[in-house]
């Protein structure tokens, strides 16, 4: 999954629940999913409808309670805990809050999901390659401190390149964003996906966002209340339209 | 506001446990080990004007051996060793040995005096008439000693010589006494005499008849004192052979071993001297004195010698091996006056009652001779071992103007066990003079199938000795010959000018130095069944000469003085400094003489001691410094601690500021925190100091431990105050700030090292101070671990021109890695509150694919940066620290701080193991939702 052709995420049955106090909460719930090899998934749905826990979960930050999930033919709920770590470096995660290390110039915190690792190749010139395809070329000595929102998700984003990922997710990408930003980032990531043929799956609650994927998925309650395919010839404004009014 | 303060301790449940019990920790400790501040101290007064070095340094003499002189005055008198005959253990000298700085320590046993008979040969060739067939020569001597002023008259002494043929009795185990053989091949009574097997005198007539002669003394009183030597007469036969040499003899061997005749004539007397026996350890001595080294005749003593088991019929002579001066150091001789007489009859007459007409038959004068002690001494070969006489201190009343006058004491020894003596001794004549000293016998051995002796191995000279030539430069030597010179004109007219010597007089005033000299191994064997109460506790000084001195400094004396604190410590003897000590004249009066010695004055030469040694109770200040830094490493781990919770709390503070609270109460909020957990570790301290201090067998009152209440207090209320007036003076905004800081100066990070360096750097307070306190621990247990190896216990130096000694005991070590350890916890906690602060982002590390085993990689950097950091700069500082006080760096010293900076890498590179654990639990995904 280094070398950025897309690969296909399945999931099945896929159960996580979580403990609120005295409380049980299922975050995601006997979900079912099937996204082939480069398909750019929006995932959406209100806030706690278990977006974020699905990403974290195909992410491997999270680990499932029950269920499957298969991605690019590995089944990384059967993955150890030493494995997980080798996966995660072979997916990208753009985060929310971009979580760059303050103290690190934008170029080095691009290098940092391999700094522990050797023998990689000139790190430098591939994160400098990866900041000036994210258009901050020049802009490597920069702090996070010095850079604005959408020049730090830019910064994430390449980051989360630096394994040349096969699946890409990312989590409310535009959410500290204004809108205008938020559709550039989007650009970025669509685009980065059209040259590099990654896998993507953005959570995001932006539904003119959302509505420029292959593919919307809309959750709640942590299972698959929709899954619409927005590239059938119809303007996928319209159709999205027309499936939220048939919700209503 | 208190319900504020116990909501947030509750709330803060663990970490609050933890500040508590670090404040617990230091102050039970603190206050424990203060009860350990007082220690032993030698303290020594007055200055060493003289650069001089004895044969050893230190002086361990029993306790209370001390006189009133030496400790008024720091006067050591002559031959202090002559009246302490015992009193230290064996136990105590291994303990002595085996103190650090300790190079030589020689033992050396003073056992009494052991008699020994000395040839004093008188020429009596000159007085025979040898146109005569018969005739006896009477002589008629004086005692002589004390530069002559002690003169004592004899009983007469008679050779009988003969031109007659003499018959010498043959030793045969098989003839009773009642046959005798003798040389001309025939056998008579051997019990015709009052003395057995007497020499027979061949008549004219073919017959033959005893000459009876030896030795004879009046009856004893009974007291198993022995006889006076002036009382004792002999009568002795002698042959003038036709070619006009002599032949004289005893019992022989065989028949064809009969005596060699001589050309002089030579009557052949004998002067009882007592010799000062000494046991110590060859090796020892050897390496203190150059005792082997001054070995003139035979061979040197060794400790492996033992007594030697000599059959001799039923008796065993059990030979004891001694190494005898080869100068006696006595002043004695024998004069006498020789007359002639033409007998009556010799032969046939009982030897009692011939003296008795021999005293009484005219005589003519025929000239006069003398024999000093000095000529026959070297022949002396050994001597009985039934009784050592023990002569004791010399006592002094002080007159007016410093004078010392010498006490005087009952002449006859005292003997304790009169029943213990085997049979009266033939005793010196001085011993009935005036007596200066308690004398008293003590009996060896009841045995009757054994027999003592002391036999010489070898001789060695005195004057050979290490230092011995440098006598008035080098006082307090174990071997140096007393003498005293006339204080006054009557006196050193008295003397002709010539200093007083030892006499034979074992309660004389002036004592030789050990003249005979066993190893320690044969004493048990010595005093063995006898009534010694030396058995015991043998030994009566131990000489101690300490490693790394040369010569006298004042850092050498304030080593010197610290070895000889620990000794006394350590044994609880009385222990004198010698460095630098000093001959100081003393004047002592002595009362006339029993037999002719007017009084005297006496200008004797003292030992002054350079300095007075007195042990004293005092506090050890570096003890309380290092206690002392205890509490300070904890006040800046709980400092840093009380930081991070008042940074972790910022945006909370803000919102109180923002709801109407002034600063003061905002600083007062973290103070009162602070303060009542500093307020429940001190009284837990309480609780705790008493218990734990017994245990440790420091025993401290209640009352001390009742300080650890407000010390906490103080201790946390310093530690918080910084803080707590931070979060006072914090304005609102404050909580918008990012919790960490960025790093400008260190960019670029290409290894995890390098970032772990950016990730220090980042929070520079918090750093400082962890690696701080690590460098107090480790400045201190540098400074003690070098003390301890390198310096044998304590380097000595100067500091602001005073000689000062740091050494390690035991509260001391327990301080120092109390202050190392928590140095250790300090940068764990470091750590820790680095891994709270950075949890987010260390959540983000392991969401883009660092393994667990990287995180903890980089934390791990961390704390080894943190741990060289402290460490190094706490072992430059100790090294520096030890180099200042020493005024040097030795190659080990370089090596110590290698190896503690090495430790104080270590210690916080595995307390990191504890925050590191903390990585496994991260929750990745809640802290990246979080931020």
């Amino acid at each position: 999954m280094t070398s950025n052709a897309g690969v296909p995420v399945q999931t099945a049955g896929l159960v996580k629940r979580f403990r609120s106090g005295a409380d049980r909460i299922t975050a995601v719930d006997w979900l079912d999913l099937d996204v082939p090899a480069g398909q750019a998934v929006a995932v959406t749905g209100p806030s706690g409808s278990g977006k974020s826990t699905l990403l974290h979960l195909i992410g491997a930050i999270e680990r499932a309670d029950g269920g499957t999930i298969t991605v690019g033919g590995k089944e990384v709920t059967k993955l150890r805990r030493a494995e997980l770590a080798a996966y995660r470096r072979g997916i990208g995660f753009v985060f929310q809050r971009y979580h760059l290390l303050p103290a690190l110039t934008a170029l080095d915190n691009v290098i940092v999901p391999v700094l522990p690792y050797r023998g990689r190749g000139d790190h430098a010139a591939r994160a400098r390659e990866l900041l000036d395809a994210v258009g901050l070329a020049g802009r490597e000595r920069a702090l996070p401190a010095q850079l604005s929102g959408g020049e730090q998700q830019r910064v994430g984003i390449a980051r989360a390149l630096m394994g040349e990922p096969g699946l890409l997710l990312a989590d409310e990408p535009t959410g500290n964003l204004d809108s205008a930003t938020g559709g550039q980032i989007l650009d970025l990531l669509l685009r980065l996906r059209d040259t590099r043929g990654m896998t993507v799956l953005l959570a995001t609650h932006e539904q003119h966002l959302a509505a420029r994927c292959d593919r919307l998925i809309r959750l709640s309650d942590g299972t698959v209340v929709e899954d619409i395919d927005l590239t059938d010839g119809e303007d996928p404004a319209a159709t999205l339209d027309r499936a939220s009014r048939l919700r209503l | 506001m208190l319900r504020i303060i116990w909501r947030q301790l509750r709330g803060r449940a663990w970490r609050s446990a933890a500040l508590l019990a670090g404040v617990l920790v230091a102050t039970t400790g603190f206050i424990v080990l203060t009860g350990a501040t007082s220690a032993s101290r030698l303290q020594v007064t007055g200055d060493v004007e003289r650069n001089t070095r004895a044969a050893y340094d230190i002086l361990v003499r029993p306790k209370g051996s001390r006189i009133v002189l030496e400790t008024d005055r720091r006067l050591v008198r002559p031959n202090y060793l002559s009246g302490l005959y015992g009193g230290i253990t064996n136990a105590q000298y291994d303990q002595v040995r085996r103190v650090s700085g300790v190079d030589i320590a020689a033992p050396i046993a003073m056992l009494g005096y052991a008699s020994a008979f000395i040839p004093t040969p008188l020429d009596i060739t000159d007085a025979v008439d040898r146109r005569l067939d018969r005739q006896v020569i009477r002589v008629d001597p004086t005692f002589v000693a004390e530069r002559g002023l002690s003169t004592a008259p004899g009983k007469p002494q008679y050779v009988y010589v003969t031109k007659h043929p003499l018959i010498y009795p043959v030793f045969d185990p098989k003839s009773t006494t009642r046959d005798t053989l003798y040389t001309d091949g025939r056998t008579y009574p051997g019990d015709e005499c009052e003395h057995p097997l007497p020499v027979r005198e061949v008549m004219p007539d073919g017959s033959s008849k005893p000459i009876c002669g030896g030795e004879f003394g009046p009856s004893t009183d009974g007291r198993g004192s022995g006889v006076s030597e002036r009382d004792i007469k002999s009568v002795a036969a002698v042959r003038l052979l036709p070619d006009g040499r002599f032949e004289s003899g005893g019992v022989i061997q065989s028949r064809d071993d009969l005596p060699e005749p001589t050309d002089r004539l030579f009557l052949q007397m004998r002067l009882s001297v007592p010799l000062l026996m000494a046991a110590i350890d060859p090796v020892a001595e050897n390496r203190l004195v150059g005792l082997d080294r001054a070995v003139t005749r035979g061979r040197p003593l060794t400790a492996d010698d033992g007594p030697d088991d000599i059959p001799g019929g039923s008796l065993v002579n059990r030979a004891f091996p001694v190494l005898s001066s080869s100068r006696p150091y006595v002043d004695g001789a024998v004069r006498a006056s020789y007359r002639r007489l033409v007998p009556a009859t010799v032969a046939g007459v009982l030897e009692t009652e011939l003296a008795d007409q021999l005293d009484h038959a005219p005589a003519v004068p025929v000239g006069e001779g003398r024999a000093d002690l000095s000529g026959g001494y070297p022949t002396v070969q050994g001597g009985p071992l039934t009784t050592l006489v023990q002569a004791g201190p010399a006592e002094y009343d002080e007159q007016p103007g410093g004078t010392l006058r010498a006490r005087e004491f009952p002449p006859k020894p005292d003997n304790p066990d009169p029943k213990s003596s085997v049979e009266p001794e033939v005793v010196p004549w001085l011993a009935d003079d005036q007596s200066f000293r308690p004398l008293r016998d003590v009996a060896l051995a009841k045995s009757m199938d054994v027999n003592r002796i002391w036999s010489v191995v070898g001789s060695f000279d005195p004057e050979r000795l290490a230092g011995f030539s440098e006598l008035s430069k080098l006082p307090l030597e174990t071997y140096e010959p007393p003498r005293a010179e006339g204080a006054d004109e009557r006196s050193r007219q008295a003397l002709g000018g010539q200093p007083l010597e030892p006499s034979g007089n074992p309660g004389g005033y002036l004592t030789p130095p050990p003249l005979l000299l066993t190893n320690l191994a044969s004493v048990p064997k010595l005093l063995e069944g006898g009534t010694s109460p030396q058995r015991a506790a043998p030994l009566s000084a131990i000489r101690v000469r300490v490693s790394d001195v040369d010569g006298y400094s004042k850092r050498s004396a304030e080593r010197v003085r610290l070895v000889a604190e620990r000794i006394a410590a350590v044994t609880g003897l009385d222990v004198d400094v010698t460095l630098g000590s000093s001959p100081s004249a003393q004047t002592v009066e002595l009362a006339a003489g029993s037999f002719g010695r007017p009084a005297l004055r006496l200008s004797e030469k003292w030992s002054a001691l350079g300095v007075a040694s007195v042990i004293v109770q005092a506090v050890d200040r570096k003890s309380v410094v290092l206690f002392l830094l205890v509490l300070v490493v904890c006040a800046l781990f709980l400092g840093n601690a009380v930081s991070a919770a008042v940074r972790a709390r910022t945006p909370e503070l803000a919102v109180l500021a923002c709801l109407g609270w002034r600063p003061r109460r905002i600083g007062l909020l973290i103070l009162g925190e602070v303060a009542v957990l500093g307020l429940a570790a001190g009284v837990l301290s309480l609780g705790l100091a008493v218990p734990v201090a017994a245990v440790l067998g420091n025993a401290i009152g209640w009352q001390r431990a009742a300080a650890a209440v407000p010390l906490a207090l103080v201790l946390a209320l310093a530690a918080g105050a910084v803080p707590a007036l931070r979060a006072a003076r914090a304005h609102p905004a404050a909580a918008l700030r990012p919790a960490a800081t960025t790093v400008r100066w260190l960019r670029r990070p290409r290894t995890l090292l390098g970032l772990a360096l950016v990730n220090l750097a980042r929070t520079p307070g918090r750093t400082v101070l962890g690696a701080g306190a690590l460098a107090i621990g480790v400045a201190a247990l540098t400074l003690v671990a070098a003390a301890a190896s390198v310096f044998r216990g304590a380097i000595v130096g100067n500091l602001l021109g005073d000689s000062v000694a740091l050494s390690v005991r035991g509260a001391d070590a327990v301080a120092v890695v109390a202050t190392v350890l928590l140095g250790a916890v300090a940068v764990a906690d470091v750590l820790y509150l680095n891994i709270r602060d950075r949890a987010a982002e260390l959540a983000a590390l392991q969401a883009v694919g660092w393994t667990e085993g990287a995180l903890a990689r980089l934390v791990g950097y961390e704390g080894a940066a943190l741990g060289v950091l402290g460490a190094t700069t706490g072992s430059a500082a100790g090294l520096a620290g030890a180099a200042w006080l020493f005024n040097g760096v030795p190659g080990g010293l370089i090596l110590v701080a290698a190896i503690t900076a090495a430790g104080g890498v270590l210690a916080p590179v595995l307390a990191t193991l504890v925050p590191a654990a903390l990585l496994r639990g991260l929750p990745t995904a809640q802290l990246l939702a979080e931020e």
